[in-house]
């Protein structure tokens, strides 16, 4: 079978004028309007070439340091680099995918989407002995080596045999292709959730996580989003759910529910939430919605609660502010997590008689929508009930919530003061 | 036999034609370039198309229609004297006209037209188009997307030069920017990304309903000719504010004048939604071609609303890049319609064009991870792939021993495919498997004529296919037919008699504008020149014909 190298009659180049010389000439000769199936074709090369080079645009390479190796029926193939002049080879860095970061989108962070300090992190956590059996090779190719004892034997058995996750991880990464990935994705994370066994070994998340099909999704906010409604809907135990958050570059927060049966926590229900780590960085324009919120709004004040929430080492705006709308349970959770952070914890100490904190928990994009939902209610009067509350943050939150209908009612007991809320 | 080009837009449409390696205006039956997008049914019931049906919109609101490219693809109908017309028949008139008009001006037989579409139209709406054309018996094979045939205009001016081009189309009604790389001679559009429901014309109703509110009038009570005549100085003004920084309104309603002075930052305060509504695609087209601005060499504009210096200085702003204005806005895109045509039959060698399909292509399919029997998109052709292209999926069973297999294709970004436009359907049986089995392979062919087609092959080797085609006309030949006849028996007879109701639609749009003084000396003229045209006097006519329209100029500007 061909690769794509073949099919535009080059050989492996990170130049993008050889490969775009090498499509003028053939696309001239079978362009759209003369022969579809060969135009396709080319065309499809072409992007793949186009991607390919830009992946390993940083490293500097000479085009004889590639060599072709394992070229599969598909077309598909894996590429060993060799060193300069018989020097060994050097180590690899690569661009996940060609797709470049965004500084204008909120959600798209420096930190979150710094490709390299990624693949660094990845490297890092593996061991030297894995690290020179990887070098040199880039495809998650069936060759991908794991330690060899009875566990990573099993492992590798689990990926490669049973299951067939490693070439489904490991297809090809073009731009066309990008959104039929995400399908594939969740499919193949889904495959490891429901394994009994090796759902909650940690190696195998980081094979998910670092493989090239995953990379190419960083920028993807739906897989994410997907993602974490798989983990959650499939109710995990705590030791299901930290090899994931361990094994994922962008380490999602994660809180446990009470086990519903018993008092054992090793069988408490876990809960990941990808996007509120994302952090929070402002710059002006960034993050519209924060500034539509805070018009006409004290300026100095402004200032203040920006360098909070950029403080802070939980990305509380990420919680207040959810990039999709909430699943209905995950308002429940983050809103009483808001809160109680807000109101217990020594960073928010300051910021506790804020206005325009509270504004922001009360008409940001969390509890505003759903205020009217007796669940939020429960949530917020339970927490309330366990937390004392000074007389001049209650005046505050009195303000605040004053445009959703909810009252605050001081409750005396003993000599403290106790507030909790009523729905009126 | 003549191929042209023809930009058939939401306010003026035009046509061109690529002879001897340049591109060649077609002047209408009036002597003109631009003929508006207009319609109206005269006294008599004659259909006038063009400048006469533009100048009704004022005098006769309830008797015209204009602006009904926004609505193609919608079943929405017109009510014009009694008879509905859907928007595609009211284009298919604007088509007709602009087929005889290249007719005589070529002296020869229109042998084939492509048409430009918003890039954003979806499959409804381009299907419209291909009836509009049927329906006028023009021969169109190919539709082009607006901001593909406005580079295509730009480059052929330009020579082809290598680099990345933003090419920014604000139109009438519509707003389309695209991402595309030029090298080797090949033209690769990498992104489009554009809302059709943005355009020139809400500056228009921004101005008219500040307009209203500052004078104390309230915009949805006003009679249509009352909104028509603030409309109509809406634009003027809008149109005036692009040389001169000040600019009053002054419009006549039930005796009293009424005026609103405007100047260009004021427009900019009114119009934010609209300046946000630019912002979004143009962030769009980078990002999904993913390149950043810092990669883009250029940035184009055409379409008639980016004469205005306000929004040239807005997107100067947001992109960092001067803006080329070089083009002519009107006339660019039907330029590069019939640069394409030309290249289409290999008139214009050695150039290239690779378009892309803005939209994503799938089917519907069980959501398996919340498992709930609700339904999600799975994409299989995603947005802006090169076309022709075709993309084959696997899928699997759903449910324990299936054996049937229900395909429902959409069109569309959205998660949920009930938000998504539905295309059609395919449904067939297959041996029972097992939950969770791979049941099928889809396979999606879109090609460079917009024709959809799916493929179903089953394990058992069993292969269903079946065609989606935009150029698929849901009318038949009878129907088509039908429609025909309902409006051949209005058209319009001789360009004389055109000339002439061209003019009285003109004086009396002007009436509804002037103040009481004027009116006099318009009724006057023109009841000469009705007069005249009554007594068949060729004499007469022609010395009334001038006086009148000697008139009109004079009080117009």
């Amino acid at each position: 079978m061909n690769t794509f190298w073949d099919t535009l009659g080059i050989k492996p180049t990170t130049d993008i004028r050889k490969i775009r010389k090498a499509y003028s000439v053939l696309v001239k000769e079978h362009g759209p309007e003369d022969d579809e199936e060969a135009f396709k074709k080319i065309n499809s090369a072409y992007k793949a070439a186009v991607n390919f080079a830009k992946r390993f645009e940083s490293m500097n390479l000479d085009d004889d340091q590639f060599e072709i190796t394992d070229v599969r029926p598909d077309g598909s193939f894996g590429v060993r680099i060799t060193g300069k002049n018989g020097a060994p080879p050097p180590a690899i860095s690569l661009n996940p995918a060609a797709v470049p970061e965004h500084d204008d989108n909120p959600q798209i962070t420096d930190k979150l989407f710094d490709f390299d300090t990624i693949d660094s992190s990845i490297v890092k956590s593996f061991s030297n002995e894995e690290l020179n059996e990887m070098n040199g090779f880039i495809s998650l190719a069936p060759g991908f080596n794991v330690p060899d004892n009875k566990t990573s034997r099993d492992i590798r058995k689990f990926l490669n045999e049973d299951y067939d996750i490693v070439k489904t991880l490991a297809q090809k990464v073009t731009p066309d292709s990008l959104s039929r990935c995400t399908d594939d994705a969740i499919n193949v994370a889904n495959t490891i959730i429901t394994s009994k066994k090796f759902g909650k070994e940690t190696v195998v998340w980081k094979v998910f996580f670092m493989s090239p099909l995953i990379s190419g999704l960083y920028t993807d906010l739906i897989f994410y989003r997907r993602l974490e409604m798989l983990i959650n809907k499939s109710n995990l135990t705590v030791t299901r759910v930290y090899p994931i958050s361990d094994a994922s570059p962008w380490h999602p927060r994660v809180y446990s529910e009470a086990d519903p049966k018993g008092s054992d926590p090793s069988k408490a229900v876990c809960r990941i939430d990808f996007q509120s780590r994302v952090p929070f960085r402002y710059k002006k324009g960034k993050y519209p919605e924060l500034e539509k919120l805070m018009e006409k709004q004290d300026k100095d004040g402004f200032k203040k609660l920006v360098s909070f929430l950029e403080k802070i080492p939980v990305n509380l705006y990420g919680v207040l502010m959810p990039v999709f709308p909430p699943v209905y349970k995950n308002a429940v959770e983050d809103a009483a997590f808001a809160f109680k952070y807000i109101l217990t914890s020594p960073e928010c100490k300051d910021m506790r008689n804020s206005n325009l904190l509270w504004r922001l928990v009360f008409r940001g994009k969390l509890i505003n929508p759903v205020i009217k939902k007796p669940d939020i209610h429960l949530a917020l009067i339970k927490c309330t009930m366990q937390t004392k509350i000074p007389k001049d943050t209650l005046k505050v939150i009195k303000k605040q919530m004053s445009f959703s209908g909810l009252v605050l009612i001081k409750r005396k007991k003993e000599d403290k003061d106790w507030y909790y809320l009523q729905i009126l | 036999m003549a191929k042209i080009g023809i930009d058939l837009g939401t306010t003026n449409s035009l046509a061109v034609i690529y002879r001897g390696g340049e591109s060649v205006k077609i002047k209408n039956s009036l002597d003109e370039y631009i003929t508006p997008s207009a319609v109206s049914v005269d006294d008599d019931g004659k259909i006038l198309v063009g400048e006469a049906a533009k100048d009704r919109l004022i005098s006769h609101p309830d008797r015209s229609a204009s602006e009904f490219k926004r609505n193609m693809g919608l079943r929405t109908t017109v009510e014009l004297e009694g008879v509905k017309y859907t928007p595609e028949e009211l284009s298919s008139l604007i088509l007709k006209k602009i087929k005889a008009d290249c007719e005589a001006f070529l002296g020869e037989e229109v042998e084939e037209a492509i048409i430009s579409v918003p890039a954003y139209f979806d499959d409804n709406s381009r299907r419209a188009t291909r009836i509009a054309a049927d329906l006028s018996g023009l021969h169109v094979e190919r539709l082009i997307n607006e901001p593909s045939a406005a580079a295509l205009s730009y480059l052929s001016r330009n020579g082809y030069v290598d680099g990345t081009y933003m090419v920014i189309d604000f139109g009438g009604g519509t707003l389309d920017v695209s991402v595309v790389d030029v090298f080797e001679n090949i033209i690769e559009i990498l992104a489009v990304a554009g809302n059709n429901k943005l355009g020139g014309k809400d500056f228009n109703e921004v101005i008219a309903r500040d307009f209203c509110k500052k004078n104390e009038l309230s915009y949805d009570d006003l009679s249509p000719v009352e909104k028509a005549v603030i409309y109509r100085a809406s634009e003027r003004a809008k149109i005036a504010l692009s040389d001169i920084p000040v600019v009053m309104i002054e419009v006549p309603l039930e005796k009293q004048k009424y005026t609103l002075t405007l100047t260009n930052n004021e427009l900019i305060s009114m119009s934010k939604t609209i300046f946000e509504g630019i912002r979004d695609p143009v962030r769009k087209a980078i990002h999904d071609s993913r390149k950043t601005l810092q990669n883009i060499d250029k940035v184009i504009l055409v379409g008639g609303s980016c004469k205005m210096p306000t929004v040239r200085e807005f997107i100067r702003q947001i992109t960092g890049i001067t803006p080329d204005t070089s083009v002519d806005p009107d006339t660019a895109i039907a330029e590069g319609a019939a640069i394409y045509a030309a290249m289409k039959n290999k008139d214009l060698k050695d150039i290239i064009l690779t378009d892309i399909c803005p939209f994503t292509l799938g089917v519907a399919v069980n959501n398996d991870i919340l498992n709930d029997g609700s339904i999600m998109m799975s994409p299989i052709i995603p947005r802006n792939n090169t076309l022709p292209s075709s993309i084959m999926r696997p899928y699997y069973a759903a449910s324990q021993d299936q054996t049937g297999i229900n395909i429902r294709v959409y069109q569309g970004e959205n998660i949920h495919p009930e938000q998504n436009l539905f295309i059609g359907k395919l449904e067939l049986q297959c041996p029972p498997t097992r939950r969770g089995d791979k049941i099928c392979d889809v396979k999606m062919t879109y090609d460079i004529n917009g024709i959809l087609i799916v493929d179903v092959i089953t394990l058992d080797g069993h292969k269903e296919t079946k065609a989606f085609r935009s150029n698929d006309s849901v009318l038949t030949e009878d129907q088509i037919e039908k429609i025909r006849a309902k409006m051949e028996s209005a058209m319009l007879v001789t360009p004389e008699d055109e000339k002439y109701r061209a003019l009285i639609a003109r004086a009396e749009r002007i009436y509804e504008e002037s103040f009481n003084e004027q009116r006099a000396l318009i009724t006057g003229r023109l009841m000469n020149f009705k007069a005249a045209i009554n007594m068949r006097d060729p004499i007469k006519v022609r010395e009334t014909y001038n006086s009148l329209s000697e008139l009109l100029d004079r009080l117009e500007y």
